[in-house]
């Protein structure tokens, strides 16, 4: 027969476990994941923004600095007596002390940062015209209706103070010598009394504002702008320059240039003054990035919850099969001990609490198995008893009362020894009859075996000396039935009836220290050599079965607590030492 | 003073044996008759009223235990061969005094009667200590009453409620759930007397009421005091009393 698989356990431990797995995952996770969306995305956000409010700020200090020091110089510049005094004459000849002068004057302002910025000297007349670098015509004052225009720039600022310089990107253009100009300083120069005379500019390349800001590349772009003519240019990508509609993300600021920082759909952007200057400076940040880590969070996250959970499943697998293994196997054990197989086994498990349910059940089985045992026993000697009375034919009340009737005739007739022996064997017979209840007395016991020697003694007469001892202590002590008469009768059976001349037996039941010792003691013909059994298991397949019976049953009443030796000497004697605990000892007392 | 003694036993060389054996005047006793049937042994006893009654199980006509059971015996000793289980509970039930087992030793037989008088000696000490004590309650034989025990106030409630039934320790200790042995001793302890002292004597108190009505004879008043026979009824008034019911009666209306 194929015992049921326990299915239900399976299912439930495992799934249960899962559960409980994943609800310590998902936990710690979900609270995690809530913080960083309701508070994490938001920090985020204010972050970027002051990165992006700082990093605009510190290039408009930057681009501020580089203006400053470059209208330092065109004040220098413009204000020289020399070029003053060119100006006033109007005429500038090559190859003159005066010519010579002027050009080292202009190229040590300029410190030869030449490839930064361009001097330009040109008088009202367009006679004077001098530059660090090839002359650009824009400035050619002798040629009108360019696009850039010195003096319509300059009169386009009327709040301006005529003498003050005007810093301009509207001059965004390629010089002569291939560089992009990106912003303009202009300045008039004037004589002692106030006549203006012609300009000075100083175009400022590209490259001078452009590798100064973002140095840390983490603007997308930055925006350098003019608000009252709405001109703006990159100082990234310096080749983009042009009206605001060039730009979109200017159109967001809609009008307003204070000092802050805004978020776009795809970016977040800041914008502050430029000092001293009109212009302003716009950066931005493109938000893409940020918005990729959050992703990668998510995915990581994804990856986490993914691998947790087969963590999970293989841990509550693991864990399930092995708690439901060693069930599985106990409920195999319990059908098979079912189906009448008692056969223990080891156990296997490495869990404690199995080990230890297996091990009772293993005790639990062994028990039965010797309980099963006694009862076989008994029953067997149920069995045997009815045999024998089916055999003999016999009522057993017809015995006891024809032995009532013989004792009553002995009595009549004065035969006392008939009496006796009829009397002592009716008690006899009774009490190895009576199987009603399997312990008794010591006193009864010893009540047996006085009936016993009483009847024997009237056999053999003088010749057997016996003494029988029962210390009063002991008399209410219960044992099993028959175990002192069985082994008396053996003692007169095999050790005495052998034996010529006086026969002495002893029979001593004792107490000390909380044990019960039975002696019985002969000096019969003993055991010959080597026929006395080591191991008193043996008896069971040897011809001794009284003796093995009476130390089977006080096996199994007593179990360990029992000891029982058989000692003999050949033509000596022999003596059998039994003892036990008086386990009843407080029972008796109170009785 | 010797007690009564009835013999019932079938085999005539066993009941021969007993009788000769066993030296009845030794123990304080004294043989009135033997019976070899449960019948013959029924009539002899209702007839002889005996202290104790020493009786086999299986007889002729009907069975020692029946026999028992119709008579007001109070202690009896059972001698057979049988040792069944059923039996011996029925012995107990009807409260045997013991129960030896055959072929009986005839000393056994000697110490279990010698016993057995020692028992009704003290059950006598014990009536007559009643008798000499002072009624509260106008009654005969003062009985106590109101002892602290729920269970045997309980148990007396029970007697004064039911004595004209033929009640017994067994029908008290079924009506208070309790075994009859635990009730027995209880009630022992308690009150100083056996249970079936204390019935009897409620009962002997009772009919010394009724004997007051002179329109009852005495054998209606038995009856209607839940005694079984006129005889027994006598026996124990007498027992209490010390005087017959007749002359007790003959007496108080003298008066």
């Amino acid at each position: 027969m194929k015992p049921r698989l326990p299915f239900w356990i399976t299912k439930t431990l495992f799934s249960r476990l899962l559960l409980y797995f994943l609800i310590v995952l998902i936990v710690p996770l979900g609270l995690f994941s809530a913080y960083y969306a309701l508070i994490g995305g938001r920090n985020q956000e204010r972050y970027l923004k002051n990165q992006t409010m700082n990093l605009v700020y510190n290039d408009a200090t930057k681009v501020a600095d580089i203006l400053e020091s470059y209208r330092h110089k065109a004040y220098q510049l413009s204000t020289h007596p020399l070029v003053v005094q060119i100006m006033e004459d109007d005429l500038l000849l090559p190859n003159t002390d005066e010519s010579r002068d002027l050009y080292q004057l202009l190229f040590s302002t300029m410190r030869g940062d030449t490839y930064l910025a361009s001097a330009n000297l040109v008088s009202n007349s367009g006679k004077v015209r001098l530059s660090t670098h090839t002359f650009p015509e824009v400035y050619d004052l002798r040629y009108h209706g360019n696009d850039w225009d010195v003096s319509s720039i300059i009169s386009q600022n009327p709040n301006v103070s005529p003498t003050a310089s005007i810093i301009s990107i509207r001059g965004h253009r390629l010089a002569e010598n291939g560089r992009q100009v990106i912003a303009s300083i202009l300045r008039r120069i004037y004589d002692g009394v106030g006549t203006n005379l012609g300009y000075l500019v100083i175009d400022i390349y590209a490259d001078a504002l452009a590798n100064q800001v973002n140095t840390e590349r983490l603007l997308n772009d930055v925006l350098l702008f003019e608000t009252n003519s709405f001109y703006a240019t990159s100082l990234v990508h310096t080749e983009q320059f042009g009206t605001f509609d060039k730009f979109p993300v200017l159109a967001e600021l809609k009008g307003d240039y204070s000092r802050r920082a805004l978020q776009t759909p795809t970016s977040v952007a800041s914008i502050t003054p430029v000092q001293g200057t009109g212009l302003h400076l716009a950066g931005s940040i493109n938000s893409a990035p940020f918005e990729e880590s959050l992703d990668r969070w998510l995915y990581a996250f994804s990856i986490t919850m993914g691998v947790g959970l087969l963590l999970a499943m293989i841990l509550s697998f693991l864990f399930s099969r092995s708690i439901v293994r060693p069930i599985r196997n106990l409920a195999f054990r319990m059908a098979e001990v079912e189906a009448g197989n008692l056969q223990t086994k080891e156990t296997n498990s490495t869990i404690g609490e199995f080990v230890q349910l297996e091990h009772s059940f293993n005790v639990m089985v062994r028990q039965i198995v010797s309980l099963l045992e006694l009862t076989r026993e008994e029953q067997e000697k149920v069995s045997e008893a009815e045999r024998k009375a089916l055999e003999s034919q016999m009522n057993p009340h017809f015995l006891f009362n024809t032995l009532n009737t013989i004792k009553a005739l002995a009595k009549l007739h004065g035969e006392t020894d008939i009496y006796t022996i009829t009397v002592k064997l009716g008690k006899l017979l009774r009490s190895t009859i009576d199987n009603r209840e399997s312990e008794c007395k010591l006193s009864e016991s010893m009540a047996l075996i006085d009936s016993y020697l009483t009847i024997q003694k009237l056999r053999f007469g003088d010749k057997l000396k016996t003494t029988v001892y029962l210390d009063p202590s002991c008399s209410e002590v219960k044992t099993p039935k028959l175990i002192i008469q069985p082994l008396v009768e053996n003692s007169i059976i095999h050790g005495l009836e052998p034996k010529i001349g006086e026969w002495i037996l002893e029979v001593r039941v004792e107490k000390m220290d909380g044990r019960i010792f039975i002696t019985i003691r002969d000096n019969g013909v003993g055991f010959s050599e080597g026929t006395l059994p080591e191991d008193l298991d043996e008896l069971a397949n040897s011809t001794h079965v009284g003796v093995y019976n009476v130390y089977r049953r006080l096996a199994l009443r007593y179990g360990r607590k029992m000891t029982f030796s058989i000692t003999s000497q050949p033509g000596k004697g022999t003596q059998v030492l039994i003892s036990f605990p008086d386990d009843q000892g407080d029972k008796g007392s109170d009785r | 003073m010797s007690y009564s003694v009835v013999f019932v036993e079938d085999e005539q060389i066993v009941r021969e044996e007993i009788v000769s054996s066993i030296r009845w005047e030794l123990l304080g006793l004294n043989l009135v008759g033997t019976a070899s049937d449960g019948l013959e042994g029924e009539q002899l006893i209702k007839r002889t009223e005996p202290d104790i009654v020493i009786t086999d199980i299986r007889l002729p006509a009907q069975d020692g235990l029946t026999m028992l059971s119709h008579c007001p015996v109070n202690h009896a000793v059972i001698l057979t061969g049988h040792t069944d289980f059923n039996y011996m509970k029925q012995a107990i039930r009807l409260g045997v005094f013991d129960y030896l087992l055959k072929p009986v030793d005839d000393e056994e037989l000697e110490e279990t009667l010698a016993a057995l008088v020692k028992k009704i000696q003290e059950e006598d000490k014990d009536v007559e200590q009643l008798r000499s004590r002072e009624s509260t309650v106008g009654e005969l034989i003062p009985l106590p009453r109101g002892v602290n025990n729920h269970v045997i106030d309980a148990t007396i409630a029970f007697i004064s409620d039911n004595f004209h039934e033929p009640v017994g320790l067994q029908e008290a200790a079924a009506y208070l759930e309790l075994s009859e042995s635990h009730l027995s001793r209880l009630f022992k302890e308690v009150t100083g007397l056996n249970f079936l002292q204390y019935l009897n004597a409620w009962r002997v108190n009772k009919s010394v009421e009724m004997m007051k009505d002179p329109k009852k004879n005495i054998s209606e008043i038995a009856t209607s005091c839940g005694f079984p026979t006129p005889g027994y009824f006598a026996k124990i008034f007498k027992r209490f009393i010390g005087k017959t019911p007749s002359q007790f009666r003959d007496e108080m209306s003298a008066l």
